[in-house]
């Protein structure tokens, strides 16, 4: 059954076998928030995997259909893009690492079905950064970002190169040299993570388990924009549910967080994923992480925020406090980004450049 | 069950009108007063629902502030698709509803495979007609639709990948420059055009609404069997030039926008639609002209 008062979207991804007890508008607003939150490849899969698909109207079989063909095509594209990469990269001689979507796909993981993905993520070490670029230049690779500023950002600042694109295919590849901006507070330490990384394929790596997981946390608590994400704590919630199966992970990854010094994003996809998606962690592990949380009142607003923007499109809530938690949230990935004075220089920058329209 | 007109106004200015063409139901909502009067005029005759119906796609036709809705009226589009429409003046609204619904199915749509081509059914022949932008295959498309003929699309061929049928998605035919006075004279009457809208990026732009008997049989489907490539010239000669399985398949490829997405069985679907139709080009210096061989061409070669 449906529980009314409940955001069905939720419902489904943690029961798919609810889909058919849905009515036209609750299809249409679990379609609407999906397509918005790009998880309408994840509910065609999750239909077809639990053998539902045939009691779906046929009206959703056609929708969700469209969502199946697309991020079907588009993981075709990037495991073809990968192969590119490597072909590019034949004579390189040190690690290459994929993370995020092309990652999870070449695993094989539960948060690789059904899953928009758009970009090839490869992380590779800081010293190799001139290789592999040359290395992707000569392939055909060019890069799209051609403004001074925004290309000397990148290269001081940014955790990734500007990102190619090889003209043949459209297909973005961002080539990263570690998982978190140069200036953020918390520097992990990617030497480890890299280290510790697993060949896949011939010259072709995963970060472990563990780093994989943290890699999603703190790209979605720490560096990326909360609203809309959840996505990113539908993937987290999928490796915790997949890693755990092997007993000593928990107590693997709750070392590996502190010795990176991650313990309070992990509190915070710990603590969301079992309030979304009920993602079964052990007792022991949430008490080791609660003693990352932050102070009671940052918690409270915390909490404010992030139960708005999580879902941020059904009605019956007001505009102006969706409007402050999705600001407090950007001005919050921002202040943990960069040191206060340069922030308000690349602030003002930015805003300049709006204010004139110049390219500067 | 349909609205009447009076209700499909208020549902456009307020929760949104949900309209149904062929296999897709948009739900769309216009700001703008005027653009919602040349809305409903070009799409009098549709299926409006009462609803609720599941929705294919989300439309908002909307101001972007109140300089734009009142001082300089400009009329901005969402799709919730990654598009990127510039505004454009309330004088040409009804522009961007029309190249927004194009948008959300040329890329929103992957359940059926897709063609930029026109199809007409008659006696249960379906005809592809694919060409590329300025070739007259709206024009053709449209003058054989008031010629007899059932009207599928001018523009997006929807075919089917399992059963290899093709479903019809009757939206207006779009004209542009020397085509307008042609149809107009074929149809002897304006009621079915909106007005002419001069100085767009493609000139001058007019809307035909399809016949009525081809909007009360929007749910029909018909089984491909002609392949028509048309070659508009204002000099041409008139000629039938027979296409080969080969040339008649790639010509196929190359028209669909979602082949390389759907793969595998896209590939099969047109290989079969090639081996079983009969295709030729042909070129022609009017619309008459052209008419006359698309019924010569099938009559000669379907018993």
């Amino acid at each position: 059954m449906i529980t009314q008062g409940q955001n069905p979207l939720l419902q489904i991804l943690k029961t798919p076998s609810l889909m058919p007890a849905l009515d036209i508008d609750g299809w249409n607003q679990v379609l609407f928030e999906a397509h918005m939150l790009k998880l309408r490849g994840r509910l065609a899969h999750d239909a077809e995997a639990n053998g539902l698909w045939e009691k779906l109207p046929d009206k959703v079989q056609m929708i969700l259909t469209n969502a199946k063909v697309e991020t079907t095509a588009r993981q075709r594209k990037i495991m073809w893009e990968v192969n590119r990469v490597r072909r590019a990269l034949f004579d390189f001689e040190d690690k290459v690492i994929l993370v995020k979507g092309a990652a999870y796909i070449v695993k094989g993981l539960t948060s690789a079905l059904g899953r928009h993905s758009v970009d090839v993520d490869i992380l590779v070490a800081r010293k190799n950064l001139d290789s592999v670029e040359n290395h992707l230049f000569l392939a055909g690779y060019g890069s799209q970002i051609l403004n001074d500023y925004d290309q000397q950002y990148y290269r001081e600042w940014a955790h990734e190169l500007p990102p190619l694109l090889h003209p043949d295919r459209m297909v973005e590849v961002d080539v990263h040299h570690t998982i978190l901006q140069v200036t953020n507070r918390l520097s992990p330490n990617i030497e480890l993570m890299m280290a510790a990384a697993q060949q896949v394929e011939d010259g072709i790596y995963t970060l472990c388990d563990e780093d994989m997981l943290l890699h999603s946390i703190v790209h979605q608590f720490v560096d990326g924009t909360l609203k809309g994400s959840l996505r990113n704590l539908l993937e987290q919630h999928d490796m915790m549910g997949e890693f755990s199966a092997d007993p000593d992970f928990w107590t693997r990854f709750m070392d590996r967080a502190e010795i990176v010094n991650f313990g309070r994003p992990v509190f915070y996809s710990l603590r969301y994923c079992q309030y979304f998606l009920n993602t079964s962690i052990p007792a022991d592990v949430m008490r080791r992480a609660e003693k990352y949380a932050p102070g009671a009142v940052t918690l409270m607003l915390m909490d404010m925020m992030i139960l708005r923007v999580m879902l941020p499109f059904g009605d019956k809530r007001s505009r102006l406090s969706d409007y402050l938690a999705t600001n407090g949230l950007y001005i919050r990935s921002h202040w943990l980004r960069m040191p206060p004075m340069m922030l308000m220089t690349h602030l003002a920058r930015k805003l300049l450049r709006r204010i004139t329209f110049s390219k500067a | 069950m349909n609205l009447v007109p009076v209700d499909a106004k208020q549902r456009l200015s307020g929760p949104g009108l949900l309209m149904g063409i062929g296999p897709i139901t948009t739900r769309i909502s216009i700001e703008f007063p005027s653009i919602r009067d040349e809305f409903l005029r070009i799409y009098q005759g549709y299926p409006f629902f009462e609803g609720p119906e599941i929705i294919d796609y989300y439309l908002d036709v909307y101001a972007k502030n109140f300089f734009r809705r009142y001082l300089r009226p400009q009329v901005a589009i969402n799709t919730l698709m990654r598009d990127d429409f510039a505004p454009l003046p309330e004088s040409m609204g009804l522009l961007s509803v029309e190249m927004a619904l194009n948008w959300q199915v040329a890329f929103g749509c992957k359940s059926h495979i897709l063609f930029h081509a026109g199809v007409v059914e008659k006696n249960g022949i379906g005809v592809i007609i694919p060409a590329i932008s300025g070739s007259g295959k709206s024009t053709l498309s449209a003058g054989l639709a008031y010629d007899g003929w059932r009207f599928f699309s001018d523009e997006f061929g929807m075919l089917d990948a399992e059963t290899g049928a093709l479903h019809p998605y009757p939206r207006p035919v779009s004209l542009k420059n020397q085509s307008i006075p042609v149809m107009k004279e074929w149809l002897g009457s304006e009621d079915a055009f909106s007005r002419e809208y001069h100085g767009t990026p493609k000139g001058t732009i007019c809307y035909l609404r399809p016949p009525d008997s081809s909007l009360e049989n929007m749910y029909k489907p018909v089984r491909p069997r002609v392949i028509i490539h048309p070659v508009y010239g204002p000099n041409a000669k008139s000629e039938i030039k027979p296409l080969t399985e080969t040339m008649a398949f790639f010509r196929l490829v190359r028209s669909s926008a979602n082949y390389g997405d759907i793969g595998a069985p896209a590939f099969h679907a047109l290989a079969k639609i090639a081996q079983n139709c009969i295709a030729c080009e042909i070129t022609y210096s009017s619309l008459e002209e052209g008419i006359r061989l698309v019924n010569k061409f099938i009559d000669e070669n379907i018993a």
